[in-house]
């Protein structure tokens, strides 16, 4: 009867670990179709005419066909526990430890990344920079006056014009600490998504903040009323200059966040302090991809690129509104 | 006892809360009514400069210039009325520029114009605040159960804007 309950908990542990693997990767944004398209075609050929990638591509397959095989072998082990006694617990160790690094290394040179992007993000947009191991430094991010974090992470960090201003955008990923009854530390994610800045020459003298929803019990006052209900379900607009931030937020800027809403599923927050322009969205990882088949891993690249297009167009819209705008 | 005088401290509290509500609304409204007088006084201050550039380069609009200054005062002096009439003669006053070139070429008239397209914007906005206000308050005090507080305390119902006054387009 003892190896059988064993036998029950482990396979309930497995279960557990499969369906974590399958749900995380199911959180995926939702992003417009047509404008991905694009990048797709533009990433397939590169991607199916690059033979770095298709060696990394063959030896994550073998990594990951052994990591499955030392799973199972781990899974057997422990169901033959009482039969094969002490050795049985050398081999477990054995195997989970080389488990364990096999998952940890990873693939951390991959040709996607130092290549394939990059090559696609010089041939669409002019200037552009991209580095995905560096990201932006925190002291930039904490400048902009989101919300407090514990934990900051940023990386695929890029550089380069729009409207002829200096922009910075890159993943980053917030977190903030929790401490259970049992004094075990917790972390859950605040922000994960893109983050940009770009410097004007033009100051508004004010700040202008669009947010998500949120209680707004102590800063009403500072609180504006947009004449669109579709963005006043979305969005919160706080600001200490009424008259400016409504002559800044036309119906025009205010349907062009909500298309973007309703076309992508993507939030949009919006900083304005004096001359600075803050804009982050809520895409979770920037560049999310893994190794599979050509096919799947264009998709991959070209969502993600239709996320950076998508910043790049708000950014616009919001620039060419200030560049009018007569402070 | 006790849970009679909790029912009737938290009905008061809510009471309370109500009141200071719609007092808040009503007042935000106010507030935004007046910001479009602050806009619309910035607007008239220009008349001075707007004659003055004027009187340099139009010899038959006397009559129009003479009105405007009259109607400037009285809105100064607080009627309001003579706001709608300064509005409605001011447009055609700048409608009438179109007819003289080199008025229209002088850099005066250039910033002139300029500062107007500002206020102009800034009295859009201000109308636009005023009215997402008073929808606010509107839309508070005739919702249940807002409503019955609302009748209670003689809360009413704001005017939106209604732009009665001949608007005329001015081109630049």
């Amino acid at each position: 009867m003892f190896p059988y309950i064993f036998i029950f908990i482990y396979l309930g542990i497995f279960i557990v670990i499969l369906v974590s693997i399958f749900t995380s990767k199911s959180k995926k944004v939702k992003i417009n179709v047509e404008e991905s398209e694009k990048y797709k075609n533009d990433a397939y050929k590169l991607i199916a005419n690059n033979e770095k990638l298709s060696e990394q591509r063959k030896k994550h397959n073998f990594l990951s066909a052994i990591k499955g095989a030392l799973l199972i072998a781990l899974f057997a082990s422990f169901c033959f526990l009482h039969t094969l006694g002490y050795f049985a617990v050398y081999i477990i160790i054995a195997f989970a430890i080389i488990l364990v690094i096999l998952i940890f290394k990873g693939e951390k040179d991959n040709v996607i990344f130092d290549e394939i992007i990059p090559s696609i993000l010089k041939d669409n947009y002019k200037d552009l920079k991209y580095d995905h191991k560096v990201g932006i430094s925190s002291s930039i991010y904490r400048e902009a006056r989101f919300e407090g974090y514990d934990r900051y992470h940023s990386d695929d960090y890029m550089e380069g014009k729009v409207c002829g201003y200096d922009f910075i955008m890159s993943e980053v990923h917030t977190e903030r600490r929790h401490t259970d009854k049992d004094g075990h530390t917790h972390y859950t994610t605040i922000f994960h998504g893109t983050f940009s800045k770009v410097t004007l020459d033009k100051s508004l003298d004010c700040f202008i903040n669009i947010c998500n929803n949120r209680i707004k019990l102590f800063s009403r006052d500072k609180y504006i009323t947009i004449d669109n209900e579709a963005f006043e379900k979305i969005y919160d607009v706080f600001t200490d200059d009424k008259i400016k931030a409504m002559r800044l937020l036309t119906p025009d800027v205010t349907s062009k966040m909500i298309d973007l809403y309703n076309e992508t599923g993507i939030y949009c927050e919006v900083k304005i302090h004096n001359n600075l322009l803050y804009i982050r969205l809520y895409t979770g990882a920037l560049f999310n991809f893994s190794f599979s088949n050509p096919e799947k891993e264009a998709i991959m690249v070209g969502k993600s690129l239709a996320v950076i297009d998508s910043v790049l167009k708000i950014m616009e819209n919001f620039i060419k509104e200030i560049e009018e705008f007569d402070v | 006892m006790t849970p009679f005088v909790v029912i009737i401290g938290v009905i008061v509290l809510l009471l309370f809360l109500e009141f200071n509500s719609i007092i808040y609304l009503k007042n935000r409204a106010k507030r935004s009514y007046s910001t479009i007088d602050v806009f619309l006084k910035k607007r008239f201050d220009l008349i001075p400069n707007l004659i003055e550039t004027i009187k340099g380069y139009t010899k038959y609009e006397g009559e129009t210039l003479e009105n405007i200054v009259k109607l400037r005062n009285s809105f100064d002096d607080g009627d309001y009325k003579a706001g709608e009439k300064l509005n409605n003669t001011y447009n055609k006053l700048l409608a009438l520029t179109e007819n003289y070139p080199k008025l229209k070429a002088s850099e005066n008239f250039l910033h002139l114009q300029k500062q107007l397209t500002k206020v102009e914007n800034e009295i859009a906005a201000s109308r636009r605040l005023y009215i997402n206000d008073v929808t606010n308050y509107n839309t508070k005090i005739q919702k249940f159960p807002h409503m019955i507080f609302a009748l209670f305390i003689g809360a009413r119902p704001m005017e939106l804007l209604s732009f009665a006054t001949e608007e005329v387009k001015v081109k630049f």
